[in-house]
């Protein structure tokens, strides 16, 4: 069989769980199954090119793989946020739902082919809801929101905006300083398991919950689409097994890992875990309602994905609310 | 030395390149000024004001990538990039005329047409794309800040051609002169 | 070895000779990397390697050169240049300096010791090598020189000064480090605190131990005075403006207020104000001072596009395989590989600048490092000592790599702004002291790991 190696640069360091350490197992499953016909080199963040160039080098042939996120590439492709994580949106097996047994995988395709990228992506990990913020203070109206200077990313930025947050959106190494600095007064990172990591819990000490802005994130795998096309189907067929089964690996490794971190938090770390009032998580979605009227009025490609969740999420709500048990929020 | 002092006369076209190219960096110095003035800006408006707009701190980028960019002909031009002068001192000036034209033709130029050739594509695709920045309330038309390096790397690509030109008037004029000296002698 | 390893010796050696004709530096990075992509795309037609070099891959080169361009750390670079040559050209600094003389120029090597203060300080508020060594140079050099100082003392001094910046938080390096290790920023700060303020008082030592058996090499001020009050009075109301534009510049960052871009946006509209309170800004000045600036962003700039492009080609031929390569098979004893993790990244100091070797040693060691099982008594509360401490070492043996030539970024720095006088040559032998230092303090923090560890562990409490 043909031998090919990708040489794919990556988006998170290995080092990080989930996001990172899944890549080397991923990559010798590969390897493994494909009885070493395809190799994955991969080169950790900023050693060939910084994330945010992946897409770019990878549609180009400069390199035939790579690993990223859509919301990295917002600012060429704006709807690539959908595939990413979408506020108030849906949990992961919804997602999942969507992605592979509705019109998800083939509206995510077609994204990049419209938009002119010669890439093949395949989703290979999901990841567990993350948390809404690091807050000096407890934030218990919209006025405490007001003038508050706080990183954010992806399309929660937006709504954050909106309320009146002066948001930036540092890189995952400025967070802490700027932080410490004063700076910033506050900040949404990752899921708690990174969040602990980074140790935001150093110097503020409200850690609020839900992560309206990120129930679940998709990550993917992009193969140049001239390479995709020169693999047999065999090995098509291995990386798209090995990618699924990644799927797995990244959220039952992100459901796991979450409980102990927020429980040290609060009992070694003397973090108070907070949960957003009715009335505040009301404003959020309320205000993100418009974010995504205002994004679906400008672009027909972002209202055409968004039509077809939308249409999807209706169906799946009836269904959400009969078939399980009802939540309680332990604060 | 800066070849801009060079006692050596010079051709009408490399005096005519190297203003130019000193005219544009004049101009992109003046850029330092402005970006002073975006940040005295930007800090007025969020310590006073609590104001803060993502693309004011964009512009400031911006306004740096520029000045670096444009920066590097300029100093090409001035003569001013760091060299290992430990032998380079104490070569002849024709060596050193020599050397300045290898390393434009065997270094120089390979690594200017490569990136140059690549960032014509690099804008191209940012233009087809229509990019913007990737925060939500950045600028727009990435393509037209990509698109100083192409133009950086060309005003050094035109700096090189004269100072090759100079080099090799140089060398020719020594040889001439060189020459009649030995005619004379004869 | 294999042809891979060949092809990585040769491309360095290729390098190191190529410096001798003197071309400049930034080119000749540039243009070893492209002959290397054409060597590289030879040799796997040619003899079966798989570099993959090629057209298309070289094209990396320009998101890599884009990334330079999209960098909000490097917005302060140019304006703290400004703001050094501001207060030179305005005759602020000379003012300042001949008051620092008439309070320093009594002890032998007291100017010099100034100078490493106020590095400690630019340090503290920054992270920006170029931008510290400039500003230092500009500052003090001219001073130095002209009490008499010998030149390699005095460029020394600056270089080994400017440098301090990447060590003592705030810290781009360390931010990275932390990114590719995911440990906390907070740690790593505080970890190099200690380490950072030790070099620096080890400096201060040797230049004042140096002036005492050499005093020609640090000779006092020629017209010396007593020190009587209104002396005291008159230096300290020359210095003050500045001392206070200074130091509101570099508190303003330590406290908070302001972030490092806007501090050195301040610092620079700061200067021109005392510039015009001194009487000497003209618009000839004003933009004698652009132009200035201009162009030493622009020699700088040139070495960092140049060197993004030789780490490229550098790492396709094989690098990262051929260094990790000399790791396997070790068996030293965790303190042996320790040793030896350290010499290698010290070694490639000579090459390399820290982001590309920060790149290469710290994933593949980390886990190995991990792997050995140290335990240390201090450092509870902080997550993974170990590799805190680790980390740390890396950093300092890393700082080395600002310094050691040929690929010594404070080095080309100084060059840009110090007087024709003064040869790289010079600023070579200048640094060889500092770096011997720089190596004390790094076996003092391995041998006593509760210098990195014990501010981390109480820092948060
Ligand atoms: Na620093
Ligand atoms: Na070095």
């Amino acid at each position: 069989e043909k031998k090919l190696l990708l040489k794919t640069p990556l988006c998170f360091a290995t080092s990080m769980p989930v996001l990172g350490d899944s890549i080397p197992a991923l990559a010798a499953d590969i390897e493994a199954a494909s009885n070493g016909s395809i190799q994955i080199k991969y080169y950790e963040p900023g050693k060939l090119i910084p994330p945010f160039e992946i897409l770019e080098a990878v549609s180009m042939g400069k390199v035939n793989a790579g690993f990223g996120s859509g919301a990295y590439w917002q600012g060429k492709i704006p709807e690539a946020a959908l595939f990413s994580s979408i506020p108030f949106g849906p949990e992961a097996d919804e997602y999942l739902a969507w992605l592979f047994k509705g019109n998800g995988m083939a509206l995510y395709q077609e994204m990049y082919d419209k938009a002119g990228y010669n890439v093949k992506v395949l989703p290979y990990a999901i990841i567990s809801p993350e948390t809404s913020g690091w807050f000096s203070k407890p934030i218990n109206s919209p006025e405490d929101l007001k003038g508050l200077k706080m990183r954010f990313f992806g399309l929660g930025g937006n709504v954050m905006q909106k309320l009146g947050v002066a948001v930036s959106l540092l890189p995952a190494g400025e967070i802490f300083q700027a932080l410490e600095k004063g700076v910033i007064d506050a900040t949404e990172f990752s899921f708690p398991a990174i969040d602990q990591k980074l140790g935001f819990y150093k110097i503020v000490k409200y850690n609020y919950y839900p992560g309206w802005h990120q129930q679940a994130t998709i990550l993917e795998m992009l193969i140049n689409k001239d390479t995709w096309n020169s693999m047999t189907p065999g090995q098509k067929a291995m990386v798209e097994m090995a990618t699924k089964a990644t799927i797995i690996n990244t959220i039952s490794h992100s459901e796991a890992i979450q409980g102990k971190a927020i429980r040290e938090n609060v009992e070694t770390h003397g973090v108070n875990n907070m949960y957003w009032s009715d009335d505040m998580l009301a404003l959020f979605e309320r205000t993100w309602k418009e974010v995504a009227q205002e994004q679906a009025a400008q672009s027909p490609a972002f209202k055409k994905i968004w039509d077809d969740l939308t249409a999807f999420r209706a169906d799946y709500a009836y269904w959400k609310s009969l078939g399980f048990l009802p939540r309680k929020t332990k604060i | 030395m800066s070849i801009t002092e060079d006692t050596d006369k010079k051709t009408g076209i490399s005096n005519l390149t190297d203003r130019v190219i000193l005219s544009v960096g004049h101009a992109a110095a003046w850029l330092i000024a402005v970006l002073i003035v975006t940040i005295l800006v930007q800090v007025v408006l969020r310590y006073i004001f609590h104001l803060s707009f993502t693309a004011l701190e964009e512009i400031q980028w911006h306004l740096y990538a520029v000045i670096i960019m444009i920066g590097l002909s300029y100093s090409y031009v001035k003569d001013s990039h760091i060299r290992l002068d430990i032998l380079h001192s104490r070569f002849s000036r024709p060596v050193r005329e020599k050397i300045e034209i290898m390393g434009i033709i065997l270094l120089l130029w390979p690594m200017l047409f490569i990136i140059f050739m690549h960032s014509l594509s690099f804008v191209e695709e940012s233009f087809r794309v229509g990019e913007r920045s990737d925060a939500p309330m950045g600028l727009g038309y990435r393509w037209a800040i990509k698109s100083i390096i192409p133009i950086a790397f060309f005003l050094l690509f035109i700096g090189s051609v004269s100072r090759l030109k100079q080099a090799f008037e140089y060398l020719k004029n020594k040889e001439y002169l060189k020459k009649r000296k030995a005619s004379h002698g004869s | 070895m294999d042809h891979s390893g060949i092809l990585v010796i040769s491309m360095m050696v290729t390098f190191i000779s190529l410096l001798f004709t003197g071309y400049p530096i930034a080119f000749i990075l540039g243009g070893v990397a492209m002959l290397f992509t054409l060597i590289g795309y030879g040799s796997d037609l040619l003899f079966g390697t798989i570099t993959g070099l090629d057209y298309m891959t070289i094209g990396l080169l320009i998101n890599r050169l884009y990334s330079v361009l999209n960098n909000w750390v490097l917005i302060a670079l140019p304006l703290f240049i400004f703001m050094g040559l501001m207060l030179d050209r305005s005759g602020i600094a000379e003012k300042m300096m001949i008051a620092m003389q008439d309070l320093f120029g009594k002890a032998r090597g007291g100017l010099a010791v100034s100078v490493t203060l106020i590095g400690i300080l630019l340090a503290a508020s920054t992270g920006i090598v170029g931008a510290s060594v400039v500003l230092l140079g500009l500052l003090s050099l001219p001073a130095m020189l002209n009490q008499g100082y010998s030149k390699t003392l005095a460029v020394g001094t600056v270089c080994a000064s400017g440098t301090l910046g990447i060590l003592i938080p705030p810290s781009i390096m360390l931010v990275m480090m932390a990114d590719q290790l995911s440990l906390s920023v907070g740690d790593l700060f505080m970890g190099a605190l200690l380490p950072g303020i030790l070099l620096g008082i080890l400096y201060m030592a040797y230049i004042l131990i140096f002036a005492f058996i050499f005093p020609h090499a640090a000779p006092l001020a020629k017209n010396r005075q007593k020190l009587e009050f209104i002396m005291v009075w008159r230096v300290m109301k020359t210095i003050f403006p500045t001392a206070v534009l200074i130091l509101s510049v570099l508190g303003s960052i330590f406290a908070g207020l302001a972030t490092p871009t806007e501090a050195s946006g301040i610092g620079a509209m700061g200067a021109t104000i005392l510039a015009v309170v001194n009487k000497r800004l003209s618009l000839k000045v004003f933009r004698e001072v652009l132009y200035n600036t201009f162009n030493t962003t622009g020699y700088i700039v040139g070495i960092l596009v140049g060197a993004t492009c030789f780490a490229l080609v550098l790492r396709e031929l094989g690098g990262d395989e051929f260094i990790a390569g000399v790791f396997t098979g070790l068996d030293f004893g965790p303190y042996g590989l320790i040793t030896t993790i350290l010499a290698m990244v010290f070694f490639l100091g000579f090459f390399l600048d820290w982001i590309e070797i920060t790149l290469i040693i710290l994933p593949i060691m980390s886990p190995v490092v991990s792997a050995l099982g140290l335990h240390f008594d201090m450092g509870a509360g902080v997550d993974r000592p170990e590799l805190v401490w680790f980390a740390i070492l890396v950093a300092v043996s890393l700082q080395t790599s600002f310094l050691t030539p040929p690929v010594g970024f404070a080095i080309f720095y100084l060059k840009g702004v110090s007087p024709p006088e003064i040869s790289l040559a010079d600023i070579c032998k200048g640094v060889v002291p500092f770096i011997i230092l720089q190596l004390i303090g790094l076996i003092i923090c391995m041998l006593w790991p509760g210098l990195v560890l014990w501010l981390p562990s109480i820092a948060y409490g």
